[in-house]
């Protein structure tokens, strides 16, 4: 076993633990360090994911694997996280969030996203799924004297207990009808085009919801805009950054090899999946405002979209996925570190009404914002839109004609409320400015970074396309 | 001889269980799920899991439920809250648990047996021994036995984290 392949998850583990200990003995002065710390022990765990690039090994007796499937979803959770905590620090102090001990929480739940998008186990699954999310629920608490980030944690803490038991529930079913739960051994059980037992289906389903309530797809998406809107706004960044990749790398691991897609039953519930996930999360995007709870809706709604090129399957589709990810990552990421800067209140988020006048006194920062919003809603030449349009082209080639009219309908109707934003800023007159809008180094990082790769990534998408397809490439 | 033991320790399980969900008082509830446990741990010994069912009666009937019970003690709960338990939605709620037993029921009835997996049936001399445990744990389950150590590291800590205030306001 050749353990240097897992050294990514053993640098974030042992990077978790010591980290708790460091905040638990250092001085005030030691621990304004532990967001550089933290950065760095990312930075090295993304060196460590990419040095055995293209090997494949299997390690821990069948547990987990190393492929480029790993490295390239890896990569991106590592990057969101990389590019949530740069900026985290001044953003949680001005909300009065700052604790040392948030930072081991990040590594530890990014250890439980690369546990779970390597996971060829499915007890891995289930253990990554955890690790993940734990962390995630304190994370959304941690703002204590506020009730909102309080019913924030309680809400996701307890959707997310219902989701792990449907997980579990459906792995435990899966492991009676094919009596193993290696994801490799299932495939090999239920060969492609074969029929499957009831016990079987029942299982698959139980844990694509598991599933569905970790990428917020309608109807598992309740405790969605509850958690990021009652979150620390640092921490929301995060929640979009991390948990919704690693949750849908395993959906695309699991549905298109394990599972492979043989039976009707699930591409339809899949099917539908997207659907509502789109119609809902625009739509109820439409009546919001608050700026963050939009952004909540519309994360939901690009699941539904992403979940498009899940219902086609397919090397290219499933890979469009990756590439979809990738560029809805750049831009929530960078368009919650925004709105976190642009915050002045701690106990109400930012309103559309908030932003008027912007435009003139953050000139810089609202230019930025609507370049991610703009990807956000698929207008040319971002990412958003240059990955929208690949996978509706998928669809439509493989015969989703009303899936693909849904989700243009869908699209048209997100311009409106992503140009909502620019429109306040630029257009109407604010009647008070906020004097103490402090622009750190981290943040300028996040956001250059965010938007440079938002346009990178958009205008010469083959090279990201490529690195993503062949990633999912030994699914099929 | 076994079908008898076996029907036994079900209807005991079965009747503590719903008695756990009527009480109205929790400490008899906390008691109650003792009473499921011990029967679950009888059923584990006819599936001649030894070992798994020492463990739930040390584990889950010993250690957790006693921690149960000075949470309770703690708290001082005084009696449920009545209100919650007539109304429109408690009918309701019964009549979909009960309609979902039903399918459950009727579904494992007609379809289950056949589905399950023959592999999950082979059962060797020596299963579920302490050795042959201890040798799965760890050596084919090392990385889930050391994944679960961290994931219970991350429960403490947030714990602490949300139970315990900020440093400043210890100090």
């Amino acid at each position: 076993m050749n353990l240097s392949l897992f050294s990514p998850q053993i640098v974030l583990g042992i990077g978790g633990t010591l980290l708790f200990l460091f905040e638990a003995f250092a001085s005030e002065r030691g621990r304004s360090f532990l967001p550089t710390l933290t950065l760095l022990i990312l930075a090295l765990s993304g060196v460590l994911m990419w040095k055995s690039y293209g090997e494949i090994g299997v390690l821990f007796s069948g547990m987990v694997v190393y492929d480029r499937f790993f490295v390239f979803f890896g990569t991106l959770v590592l990057l969101g996280s990389f590019l949530a905590v740069s900026f985290s620090r001044p953003s949680l102090q001005q909300q009065d969030a700052f604790r040392g001990e948030y930072y081991a929480l990040v590594l530890f739940s990014v250890l439980g996203m690369t546990l779970l998008i390597s996971a060829a186990n499915m007890i891995i699954v289930f253990l990554g799924m955890e690790i993940m999310s734990l962390p995630l629920y304190i994370m959304a608490a941690m703002r204590r004297g506020s009730e909102r980030s309080v019913e924030a944690g309680a809400k996701y803490f307890l959707m997310g207990a219902f989701a792990s038991g449907f997980l579990l529930y459906g792995i435990a079913l899966v492991y009676g009808a094919t009596g193993t739960l290696s994801i490799e051994e299932i495939a090999r059980v239920w060969p492609r085009g074969a029929g499957f037992s009831s016990l079987g289906v029942a299982g698959m389903l139980l844990i694509v919801i598991g599933l569905a309530f970790k990428i917020a797809a309608v109807p598992f998406h309740m405790w969605e805009p509850d958690a990021y809107e009652g979150a620390p706004t640092a921490v929301t960044a995060f929640f979009a950054a991390g948990p919704k990749i690693a949750g849908f790398a395993i959906l695309l691991r699991l549905v298109s090899w394990a599972f492979s897609f043989s039976d009707p039953v699930i591409l339809r519930i899949v099917w539908m999946l997207a659907a509502l996930s789109m119609t809902v999360g625009n739509f109820l995007a439409l009546t919001q405002s608050s700026v963050k709870r939009m952004l909540a809706y519309s994360g939901i709604a690009h699941a539904g979209y992403a979940l498009v090129g899940l219902v086609v399957g397919g090397t290219v589709a499933i890979g469009l996925v990756g590439y979809y990810l990738l560029g809805y990552l750049l831009a929530s990421v960078g368009a919650f570190a925004v709105i976190a800067t642009l915050e002045k209140s701690q106990e109400r988020s930012l309103s559309f009404a908030d932003c008027a006048g912007k435009g003139k006194t953050n000139p810089g920062l609202t230019l930025v914002l609507t370049l991610f919003l703009i990807s956000l809603a698929g207008i040319p030449p971002v990412a958003g839109f240059v990955a929208k349009f690949y996978i509706f082209e998928q669809a439509l080639q493989h015969g989703f004609v009303w899936l693909v009219i849904i989700a243009a309908v869908n699209s048209i109707v997100s311009v409106y409320y992503y140009l909502r934003t620019p429109v306040y800023a630029f257009m109407k007159t604010g009647e008070e400015t906020n004097p103490d809008i402090r622009i750190s180094a981290g943040l300028v990082f996040t956001l250059v970074v965010a938007a440079l790769g938002t346009i990178i990534v958009g205008i010469s998408p083959e090279y990201f396309i490529k690195l993503a397809s062949s990633s999912v490439m030994w699914f099929f | 001889m076994d079908a008898i033991v076996f029907w036994i320790a079900a209807g005991v399980a079965v009747a503590a269980a719903v008695n756990l969900i009527i009480q109205a008082r929790p400490i008899n509830s906390v008691l109650s799920l003792v009473v499921v446990l011990f029967a679950l741990a009888v059923i584990y010994l006819q599936l001649s899991a030894e070992f798994i069912a020492a463990l739930q009666i040390i584990i889950y009937a010993g250690a957790i439920m006693v921690l149960f019970l000075f949470v309770v003690m703690l708290l001082n709960l005084k009696q449920g809250d009545e209100e919650g338990r007539r109304g429109v939605l408690h009918s309701f709620g019964l009549l979909l648990g009960g309609a979902i037993l039903l399918e459950i029921s009727i579904v494992i009835r007609l379809f289950v047996p056949s589905a399950i997996h023959p592999g999950a049936q082979a059962i060797t001399s020596n299963f579920g021994s302490v050795g042959q445990i201890g040798r799965l744990l760890f050596d084919d389950y090392l990385l889930p036995f050391e994944l679960t150590s961290i994931l219970l590291l991350i429960t403490v800590a947030g714990a602490l984290v949300l139970a315990a205030g900020r440093r400043e306001e210890r100090e």
